[in-house]
C-alpha cells in the first residue's frame, strides 16, 4: 500500500510510504481517485516515503491543483530530503507551501 | 495512402493560410500602407513553417525560412512593398501551395520542382543580401555581458540561456525520468530560475499516473555551446517539445517562443517571468507600481513594465498578441466543429426518410379525424419542417470564398493580356449547398475568364468610346425564388450578334434561312465547338468551354441566361436550385396521379374558366388573359396523356421561373406538401420536364415537375406570338 487515506470529520491525511515513484504511480493514484475528500482539508504525510521521482511529484502536484481548484486547506507535512529535492529542483516550494504552513480558506 | 489525422489538419490550414495570404498580398497590392496585411502574411507563412516543423516536413521548413526572412524584413520596413514584392510572394504562395499538395500525396518534391523551388529562393536573397536599413541585431555574443554594456535595441537584457521544455506524455513509460535532465544540466552549468508549468496537469479525475504532463521554463547559466546543451535532451528529443535561446537572443526569438508555448490562458507577466525575461521580484515591482499608477491613471501591466524599462516594448506585444490568439482561438474554436461530411449526408437522409414518415403519420391521422390527434401531427409536422431547414442549413456555405479566389484570376488574367481590369464583388454572403459551390466554381472561372478577353475591350478602344480606360467586371449573387442567381457581368463590348450569326452560319450550326431572336442568337456561344475570337489566346477562344460550362450548369439541375447590350456590356446569369435534395413542394392531382412542383415557383392559382377551356378544346389556343397578360399554360393531363374527362372545374397553377409564367392546367390542388426528391431511374432519364420523383404519405408515388424544363418545352416564344397576332 504506497498511500493510506484517513478521513475524519474535521481531515483527509493521506500517508505516503515507500516508493512514491512510477512503478507505483498507477496503483496509488486509483486509491487517490477513490477515497481523496472534496471537501476536507487535505493533510499529506510524506515521512515514510523514501524515494521519489517525477511520476510521484505530479501526483502531489495533481493533488495540490485539486485542492486550490476545490478551495480546500492544503498541509504537506514531513517531506523528506528524497521529496524535498525534487521539490526545490522544480522550484515548488511556494506551490506546496513548504516553507510555511498553508491556510488556504475557501472562498 | 492513409495520412495521419493531424497532418491531415495541417494541410487544410496551410490551405488555408495560403488563401488568406493570397487575400493579403491582392490588397497590399493596392494598399502598400497597409501593416496589418503584411502581419497577417509574415504569420501565415510563420505558421505554415512552424507546424511543418511538427511533422519534419524539411523541404516546405528551408524554402518558407527564406520567405519568412524576407516577409520579417518588409514588415520592419527595411524591404519596400513594392509590385515586384507581391508578384514575388505571390509565386512564393503558389508554390508553397505546391509543397502542401505534395505533402497531401504523400510524395517528396521531384527535381523540376526543385529548380522553382532553387528560382524563388534564389530571388529571394536579393532581399536579404541587400544592406540593412537600420543598425539593428547585434551578433549574439556573451562577451558583450563582461564589458557591462547593455545590449543593443533588439537583444532582451537577460545573460542567461532561456530554455523551454514540454515533456511527451510517454516521458515515464520510455523510462525517463524529467528531474534527471534538470540534475544533468546543473553538472554542466546553473540553473538560475526555474518554472514549472502545470497547466497541463488534467484533473485528479482525469489524470493518468503514467503519462507525463510537465513543463519547465529554465533561465540557464553555462558556457557550453547550444549544441552542446541540445545534447543533453537527445534522448527525449522526438518526444519533447524543446526551445533553446541562447543569452541576449532577439526580441524575435521571445516573440517566436511565445508563439509556440502553450496554449493555455496565462497572465501576461507569468509569461515574461516564465519566459526569464522579467523575474519575479521585477514582475512584483512592477505590479506595485502599476499600483500607484492605477489611482491616477490605471494603465495596463505591459505599459507599466515598457515604463518602468524592464522590458521591451515589442516583448510586451508579442506577449499580448498571444493572449489575445489563445482567447481568439477559444472562441473559434468553440464556434466550429469539423464534420464528416458523410455524417451530414446521412443525417439528411434520414430526414429525408422522417419527412415521409412524418406525412404518413399525417394522412392517418386525417383519415380518423381525432381532434386532438390532428394537433398532435401538425404539431409533429412543424417540428419536422425546423429540422429540415436547419439540416439543410448546416450544408449550407457563403459564396464569398468562392468569390474572393477571382480577385487572384482577375488579377492574373488582367496582366497577361495587358489589360486593366477591376473586379468588383457583391452577394457574397449569399448561402448555397456546399456541394453545388464546389461544382459551380470550374464554370465561373471560364465565364470570368472569357468575359476578360473576350467582352472587355483594351484601353485604346474604350476610350475613345467615353469608357473608363480600365474595364470593371462584377460578380454578384443573390436569392430569387427558392434558386440562387450567380451574374458575371462585365462593361465591354457586349456580344455581337451578327459576328455570333455569320460564325454559327460558317459552322453549320444555323442556315441562313432560319430567323433568329437576339436572345437564340447568344445561346448559340454555349453551342459545343462555337468560338468567335479571331485569334485564338491562350484563356479562351478555343471553342472548347462555353458548351462544357454549359452542360455543367445543367447537371446540376441549373440554367444559363445571357443579356447583353451592344457595346455596353454583357451578363451571364446562372441560376442554380439552393439545395438538392428536399424542397417545399405543391402538390396537384390530374386523374388518378399526383404531381409535385416547386412551391417557391408558384404564384397564385386560378380557376380556368368555363370558355377559356372551350376555346383551348375548339382552337388549340393555350394562353389566358391573366390581368391583361398572356400567360400560356399548359394542360398537364394531355401532357401526360392521362385518361378519362378531365372534371367540370380546373385549375391553373401560375408558376414563375426566370422572369417567365406559365400556368399548369391540373384537375385539384392538394396543398403543401414537403418533398424529398429521389432522383429517377436509368431508364426514366431522358423523360423531358420530370425532375425525380417522391413518396406520399400513403405509400403511392408522385413525380416532381422540372418547370424550367416544362417551359421549355411549352416553346413559350411561340405562343407568345400567337397571342400578338390573334390581339
Amino acid at each position: 500500500m504506497p498511500v493510506m487515506i484517513n478521513t475524519n470529520e474535521a481531515r483527509c491525511v493521506l500517508t505516503f510510504s515507500g516508493e512514491l515513484n512510477i512503478y507505483n504511480a498507477a496503483e496509488t493514484l486509483s486509491q487517490i481517485k477513490a477515497e481523496m475528500s472534496n471537501t476536507l482539508p487535505i493533510h499529506v504525510d510524506l515521512a515514510a516515503v523514501d524515494e521519489a521521482d517525477a511520476a510521484g511529484l505530479q501526483i502531489l502536484m495533481a493533488i495540490r491543483l485539486h485542492t486550490l481548484s476545490h478551495g480546500l486547506a492544503f498541509q504537506l507535512e514531513n517531506p523528506n530530503e528524497a521529496v524535498m529535492a525534487l521539490i526545490e529542483l522544480s522550484d515548488m516550494a511556494g506551490f506546496f507551501g513548504v516553507t510555511q504552513v498553508f491556510t488556504d480558506i475557501a472562498a | 495512402m492513409q495520412l495521419d489525422e493531424s497532418l491531415q489538419i495541417y494541410i487544410i490550414e496551410s490551405r488555408d493560410l495560403l488563401q488568406q495570404m493570397e487575400e493579403a498580398l491582392l490588397t497590399l497590392e493596392q494598399n502598400p500602407e497597409d501593416e496589418e496585411k503584411i502581419n497577417a502574411i509574415f504569420r501565415a507563412a510563420h505558421t505554415i513553417k512552424g507546424s511543418a516543423g511538427l511533422f519534419g516536413l524539411d523541404f516546405i521548413i528551408s524554402f518558407t525560412h527564406v520567405a519568412e526572412s524576407v516577409l520579417d524584413k518588409v514588415r520592419n520596413g527595411q524591404v519596400p512593398v513594392t509590385e515586384e514584392i507581391v508578384a514575388l510572394f505571390l509565386e512564393v504562395g503558389d508554390f508553397i501551395c505546391k509543397l502542401i499538395d505534395h505533402v497531401a500525396e504523400g510524395t517528396t518534391p521531384d527535381a523540376d520542382t526543385m529548380v522553382v523551388n532553387d528560382g524563388l529562393i534564389n530571388r529571394l536573397n536579393v532581399y536579404l543580401g541587400a544592406p540593412r536599413a537600420t543598425a539593428a541585431a547585434l551578433p549574439v555574443a556573451s562577451q558583450n555581458e563582461a564589458s557591462g554594456v547593455v545590449e543593443s535595441l533588439d537583444g532582451v537584457e537577460t545573460s542567461c540561456w532561456h530554455i523551454s521544455l514540454r515533456f511527451g506524455p510517454d516521458t515515464f513509460r520510455s523510462g525517463m525520468d524529467p528531474f534527471s535532465f534538470l540534475r544533468y544540466m546543473n553538472t554542466m552549468g546553473k540553473i538560475v530560475h526555474v518554472a514549472t508549468i502545470t497547466q497541463a496537469l488534467p484533473s485528479l479525475e482525469e489524470m493518468d499516473a503514467e503519462s507525463c504532463y510537465l513543463g519547465f521554463e529554465i533561465s540557464y547559466e553555462s558556457q557550453a555551446s547550444k549544441v552542446e546543451i541540445e545534447s543533453i535532451f537527445d534522448f527525449v528529443r522526438d518526444d519533447c517539445d524543446i526551445h533553446i535561446l541562447p543569452p541576449h537572443s532577439q526580441v524575435q526569438h521571445y516573440i517566436d517562443l511565445i508563439d509556440r508555448l502553450s496554449n493555455e490562458e496565462m497572465k501576461l507577466g507569468e509569461i515574461l517571468v516564465k519566459c526569464g525575461t522579467l523575474t519575479p521580484t521585477e514582475l512584483e515591482a512592477a505590479l506595485v507600481q502599476q499600483a500607484d499608477v492605477a489611482t491616477v491613471d490605471k494603465q495596463p501591466i505591459g505599459q507599466t513594465l515598457i515604463n518602468a524599462q524592464l522590458v521591451q516594448p515589442a516583448v510586451v506585444n508579442a506577449a499580448l498578441e498571444k493572449q489575445r490568439q489563445v482567447k481568439e482561438s477559444k472562441n473559434s474554436e468553440s464556434n466550429y466543429i469539423r464534420i464528416d461530411a458523410n455524417k451530414l449526408d446521412e443525417l439528411i437522409n434520414l430526414v429525408g426518410e422522417l419527412i415521409i414518415a412524418g406525412a404518413g403519420a399525417t394522412l392517418i391521422a386525417d383519415k380518423l379525424g381525432d381532434g386532438a390527434m390532428n394537433e398532435a401531427t401538425s404539431n409533429i409536422s412543424t417540428l419536422v419542417e425546423q429540422v429540415r431547414d436547419s439540416a439543410l442549413a448546416l450544408r449550407m456555405v457563403q459564396i464569398g470564398a468562392t468569390f474572393s479566389r477571382f480577385n487572384r484570376v482577375v488579377r492574373d488574367v488582367s496582366k497577361e493580356l495587358g489589360k486593366d481590369i477591376r473586379l468588383e464583388i457583391s452577394g457574397e454572403e449569399t448561402e448555397l449547398d456546399k456541394t453545388v459551390v464546389e461544382k459551380i466554381s470550374d464554370p465561373l472561372t471560364h465565364l470570368v475568364r472569357n468575359s476578360m478577353d473576350h467582352g472587355i475591350e483594351s484601353a485604346e478602344v474604350r476610350v475613345p468610346k467615353g469608357k473608363p480606360a480600365y474595364g470593371t467586371l462584377k460578380l454578384n449573387a443573390f436569392h430569387d425564388s427558392g434558386s440562387i442567381v450567380i451574374e458575371v457581368s462585365d462593361d465591354g463590348a457586349g456580344l455581337n450578334r451578327d459576328k455570333i450569326l455569320a460564325k454559327a452560319i460558317d459552322k453549320g450550326l444555323v442556315s441562313a434561312e432560319q430567323s433568329l431572336s437576339d436572345k437564340e442568337i447568344y445561346n448559340l456561344i454555349f453551342e459545343a465547338g462555337f468560338s468567335t475570337a479571331d485569334a485564338v489566346s491562350n484563356l479562351s477562344g478555343r471553342g472548347v468551354g462555353m458548351d462544357v460550362v454549359k452542360r455543367n450548369i445543367q447537371a446540376l439541375r441549373g440554367t444559363i441566361d445571357i443579356q447583353s447590350t451592344p457595346g455596353l456590356g454583357c451578363t451571364m446569369s446562372i441560376r442554380l436550385p439552393l439545395t438538392l435534395a428536399i424542397i417545399d413542394g405543391f402538390l396537384v392531382g390530374v386523374a388518378d396521379s399526383s404531381y409535385v412542383v416547386p412551391l417557391d415557383m408558384v404564384v397564385e392559382c386560378i380557376e380556368l374558366s368555363a370558355e377559356d377551356y372551350a376555346s383551348s378544346v375548339s382552337d388549340k389556343r393555350n394562353f389566358i388573359n391573366l390581368r391583361g397578360e398572356v400567360l400560356p399554360y399548359l394542360k398537364l393531363r394531355d401532357e401526360f396523356e392521362c385518361k378519362g374527362e378531365p372534371p367540370i372545374r380546373q385549375n391553373i397553377v401560375v408558376m414563375q421561373y426566370a422572369n417567365q409564367k406559365i400556368g399548369l392546367v391540373v384537375d385539384k390542388l392538394i396543398g403543401e406538401f414537403q418533398t424529398v426528391i429521389k432522383p429517377l431511374g436509368k431508364v426514366f432519364e431522358h423523360v423531358k420536364g420530370i425532375g425525380g420523383f417522391t413518396i406520399l404519405g400513403s405509400g403511392s408515388v408522385a413525380l416532381v415537375l422540372d418547370v424550367p424544363r416544362m417551359m421549355q418545352l411549352a416553346n413559350m416564344e411561340s405562343i407568345k406570338e400567337q397571342a400578338l397576332v390573334e390581339s
